[in-house]
């Protein structure tokens, strides 16, 4: 079962023709999720994306950086740099994508079970507590994932995407409620998520970079978890798995080096669901991915494998460089045990 | 004071020309060191296209280093060219913590291309989080 919140014709994200971050893509994750469920809509339990309030946003941003995106988007739009345009439908937007993320945890709670998928644009894990950036506004991962720390839950995020979550390491650097995990491309933008970046004094190893050179496959992907997260998660104990799910660093995505196919997803996607301490506590957010064939087929490979629909024959990825870094990252983990 | 490190935002605009014409004007007099500083975003321009970045990283530095900071080239200073990856204001500042510089350089307005408004231009950000003097180039006025 699929518990589902998209955007759909919600979205009023403009970003101009140009731009690689595109509606397009929720189109893309909608046949992707059509070619793993089928297109009747049976398995998937559809959930209407809710405007965040400022209270649940101010959680992760500060409000003055809230008061200013809400008032370039009032006032017709602009820039927050040169990658990132707000257009005057960004806020409202951007608001459901945040709350889109809040209202599928809340369903999944009051369920057995089921997977969460937050079909939104635009994404979120660049976007820093006081600005937002790498075409996200707000960091809807981390406004899920603060909600739920301030339950009482224990989170565990895993960002897939292939550019460094520099805005949700930022977000929860020193708050031992949540473990951050990123797997990414260096050097890449943002430019952070080095091995040595651990997490703050109150959060020693809450943060867990891999950043892997170019043309990294995706059995890397697989042994950073196989070899550290899992270990790492069994010491955490997450009562929440999130999944900042990028789909660009797939081997035909623009935007970066990487050599992942379809099925490393799934692969990736079963391995990381197997850390949530039972079924109905797992939801993945959409983040990048920006060549939308690569992107409807992993989306199809990752949701068909974690809801046992559907099984792509885009095989996973072997072989190449990035060994190093599951080392580097394991030798950071055992100094930190040492230390405790 | 006696200058002696200055950082300059480089991104092929013409702004970010004015802002380097600046900084080697003003380095010449104390032989101060030009650091031309360029952030590596998730896109970026050539030949006044929008492209992927790391797709075309190569082109872009050699298009940086060889065309965008050409100035340098003749003139009588000794300079720096960094291409970072971030965001413009963040790189600018990280740099010019970095060298020490006593003064930092950027255009009004660079590459960003959408209507300028009090959230968001580079030059805005660097005056907000610098601990330094920044000196802004404002736009070539139309006669």
């Amino acid at each position: 079962m699929l518990v589902l919140s998209a955007l759909g014709e919600l979205d009023r994200h403009d970003t101009g023709d140009w731009h690689p971050e595109r509606p397009a893509r929720l189109e893309a994750v909608r046949l992707g999720i059509a070619d793993a469920l089928g297109a009747s809509g049976d398995g998937i339990v559809p959930i209407a994306p809710r405007a965040a309030t400022h209270h649940e946003i101010v959680r992760v941003h500060s409000p003055h950086y809230v008061w200013s995106l809400e008032r370039l988007a009032a006032d017709g739009g602009g820039e927050l740099d040169p990658d990132t345009p707000v257009s005057a439908g960004s806020w409202d937007t951007a608001v459901l994508a945040a709350g889109a993320g809040l209202a599928v945890v809340d369903e999944l709670a009051s369920r057995d079970g089921g997977i969460g998928f937050v079909a939104v644009r635009p994404p979120g894990h660049h976007a820093r507590p006081g600005m937002g950036m790498g075409f996200c506004l707000l960091n809807n991962v981390a406004i899920t994932a603060a909600a739920l720390a301030d339950r009482g839950e224990r989170v565990l995020i895993v960002d897939w995407d292939v550019h460094h979550g520099n805005g949700t390491q930022d977000t929860f650097w020193d708050d031992p409620r949540v473990l951050y995990v990123s797997m990414h491309q260096s050097p890449m933008y943002p430019g952070t998520g080095r091995v040595g970046e651990t997490g703050g004094a109150n959060a020693p190893g809450a943060t867990i970079n891999f950043p892997f050179p170019a043309g990294t496959t995706g059995e890397m992907y697989r042994r950073a978890v196989d070899e550290v997260v899992a270990d790492a998660a069994a010491t955490f104990s997450p009562t929440w798995v999130l999944i900042s799910a990028g789909f660009d660093a797939h081997r035909d995505d623009p935007l970066a080096g990487h050599a992942l196919a379809a099925g490393d997803y799934a692969e990736l996607a079963t391995r990381v669901a197997a850390l949530a301490p039972r079924d109905g506590r797992v939801a993945l957010f959409l983040e990048g991915g920006y060549d939308l064939a690569a992107l409807r087929r992993s989306i199809a490979a990752t949701v068909g494998r974690l809801t046992g629909t559907f099984e792509t024959d885009e095989g996973p990825t072997h072989d190449g460089p990035g060994a190093d870094t599951i080392g580097a990252a394991r030798v950071f983990r055992d100094r930190l045990k040492e230390g405790s | 004071m006696i200058l002696r490190n200055i950082v300059v935002g480089v991104d092929g605009s013409e702004n970010a020309q004015r802002a380097l014409d600046w900084a080697i004007t003003l380095a010449q007099p104390s032989g101060a060191r030009v650091t031309a500083v360029h952030a590596l975003g998730l896109l970026d321009r050539l030949e006044h296209e929008r492209v992927p970045t790391a797709s075309h990283r190569d082109e872009i530095l050699d298009e940086f280093r060889t065309t965008w900071c050409r100035a340098l080239d003749t003139a009588a200073v000794t300079d720096d060219r960094l291409a970072l990856d971030g965001t413009p204001a963040d790189v600018i500042l990280a740099a010019a913590a970095e060298r020490n510089a006593d003064l930092i350089v950027v255009g009004e307005r660079g590459t960003g291309g959408g209507p300028a408004r009090d959230l968001g231009s580079t030059s805005r950000r660097v005056l907000e989080g610098a601990d330094r003097p920044v000196l802004v180039v404002p736009q070539e006025q139309p006669a």
